[in-house]
């Protein structure tokens, strides 16, 4: 299949990233990223469109004005009957008009989480104001992060085989089900034949997206419609999380995630993510889309030693080793975008992290996916997508939830309301379940 | 639409939709002529129109069978004449 020969590469090189970094030096010219046929070897990668399909709204600016506001997209779980289960919130995507992004044929042979996606894509493309029919289509890669797959399509399609027989399992569970179906029908639906892939990496997969897509760009990729998107509140989806990862049981909306805080407890889960159009900044200048939102300036990635390691976890050598991939200082990252895990011990992980690259309370620290939820394989395109509005606006968004910092954790957390400041960078840090941590730096 | 009888041009448009999305799909009357790949039908979409007429009338079609239903029209004269084959009429056999 050529999907998992695509995810296989783009998996592959990321590896290969990862080992040079794991030599635990500074590398400050990526030799790792600069392909040897490399057609663009010093390509800046721009961003040109935002796509955001999340539980905080749909479309950039409607989801921008909901973390400018506080504005949660928590609520009870309407997806499925959680009654039964010890989880009830979670972010959702609230109603849009997905028929207007979405073609009817393909919603019976999609996934939700796919659907969210394409109608990200378009979204994105619209933002961009690209028509890649005009484009030469070997040209246009697709490059998403997905962590669970089409898992709602997989119940009722399971449910199908167990109730009424194999005969009745669907043809499309053949392909809805797969992480990289999302990346298949962005570039069946758009006519981009260029390199696709996707990257399964949990929460940090949507950054490791737009590291393939530079390396795409690089290779000679004008475009790359990247980011990502989940979606997994099913019954089997919730039970899943519940069974192996640390999600907040608490009932209350406002005080169920709150990272950083004395009481943090988990995090509860959401669905959706952002959708970005990332243009080679040459190709992008030449169409004419002169002022992108910003710039992909610095990438670095690792893994958590194993669990009884005396080594420390990967965090601050790969947030370090982002910075040194932007050929950027500490002191010139204007904001941090935190991971935000929200249990004691992984948030005190990332404060110390924090401050020991920038000082105790050295930086402006903001985590607006307390809106949210974590989404997975679309959070940090999420983070990212919010990062690249704040440097557009000159505003940090605050962080609702939480009220009391936890001990040790020296951060200069911005809560209660947005911060306005002259903004140039930003470093957005995202860890997945099991040990995926990577970084980026976004400059305007 | 069709001469055939046993098997409707409606008939058709309600096998293509699926219990995933209620109303989502292509009037395929419009456009009977229209191949079916123009359309958004890919092959996944005609092996799935295969399994629901097996599941709906009891009629196993070949494996082979999408080839000889490119077009709507063509779908609703082969899928006609393939139960009339199996002397069936519509609805028999369908599971609830």
């Amino acid at each position: 299949m050529s999907g998992a020969d695509a995810g296989g590469r783009a998996g592959e090189a990321v590896a290969a990233a990862g080992g040079v970094r794991a030599e635990g030096t500074v590398r400050r010219n990526v030799p790792a990223e600069a392909s040897p046929s490399a057609e663009h070897p010093g390509a800046r990668l721009v961003f040109t469109g935002l796509g955001v399909v999340a539980p905080t709204g749909v479309g950039a600016e409607e989801h921008w004005a909901s973390v400018l506001a506080g504005r949660t997209g928590i609520g009870k779980i309407t997806r499925c009957d959680a009654e039964a289960y010890p989880l009830r919130l979670a972010g959702q995507v609230p109603a849009f008009d997905l028929a207007a992004h979405v073609p009817p044929p393909l919603m019976p042979q999609t996934d939700w989480w796919t659907q969210l996606a394409l109608a990200g894509a378009a979204l994105a493309l619209a933002d961009a104001r690209l028509e890649p029919a005009e484009l030469p289509e070997y040209e246009m890669a697709v490059v998403t992060s997905s962590s669970s797959g089409g898992t709602a399509f997989g119940q009722r399609e399971i449910h199908r085989l167990w109730s009424r027989g194999p005969g009745h399992v669907g043809a499309y569970q053949s392909i809805a089900w797969f992480y990289a179906a999302t990346t298949g029908q962005i570039s069946i639906r758009h006519g981009m034949r260029g390199p696709c892939g996707v990257l399964a990496c949990e929460q940090a997969g949507g950054l490791d997206a737009l590291a393939q897509a530079r390396r795409l760009a690089r290779e000679g990729s004008r475009l790359v419609v990247t980011g990502g998107t989940d979606a997994s509140l099913c019954e089997y989806g919730v039970i899943a999380q519940l069974s192996t990862l640390p999600l907040a049981r608490r009932d209350d909306v406002r005080r169920a995630y709150v990272p950083f805080d004395r009481a943090a407890c988990g995090y509860l889960p959401g669905e959706g993510g952002a959708i970005l159009l990332a243009e080679r900044e040459d190709a992008a200048r030449e169409r004419g889309a002169d002022r992108p939102y910003g710039e992909l300036l610095g990438y670095a990635s690792g893994f958590d030693p194993a669990p009884g390691s005396r080594r420390p976890p990967a965090l601050h050598r790969v947030a370090r080793n982002a910075l040194a991939n932007a050929r950027l200082e500490p002191s010139e990252i204007d904001v941090v975008f935190a991971d935000a895990m929200g249990t004691p011990a992984a948030d005190l992980a990332e404060a110390q992290a924090i401050s020991a690259l920038f000082g105790p309370y050295g930086v402006p620290v903001t985590a607006p996916k307390t809106l949210t939820g974590r989404l997975y394989g679309g959070g940090a395109a999420l983070d990212v997508a919010t990062a690249l509005l704040s440097l557009r606006d000159g505003v940090v968004p605050a962080t609702t939830g939480p009220r009391e910092i936890g001990p040790g954790c020296e951060i200069d957390l911005v809560t209660g309301s947005p911060r306005e400041l002259p903004l140039r960078t930003a470093l957005v840090l995202a860890r997945g379940h099991g040990g995926f941590t990577s970084a980026v730096v976004l400059g305007r | 639409m069709t001469t055939n009888p046993t098997f409707s041009m409606d008939e058709l448009q309600r096998l293509l939709l699926t219990d995933s999305v209620e109303g989502a799909a292509v009037d395929i009357a419009a456009a009977a002529d229209t191949p079916f790949q123009e359309l958004g039908y890919d092959s996944l979409a005609m092996l799935e129109l295969v399994c629901r007429v097996g599941r709906e009338y009891g009629v196993s079609l070949p494996e082979d069978a999408e080839k000889a239903m490119t077009t709507p029209n063509e779908a609703v004269r082969y899928i006609g004449r393939s139960l009339a084959d199996a002397r069936l009429e519509p609805g028999l056999g369908r599971t609830a």
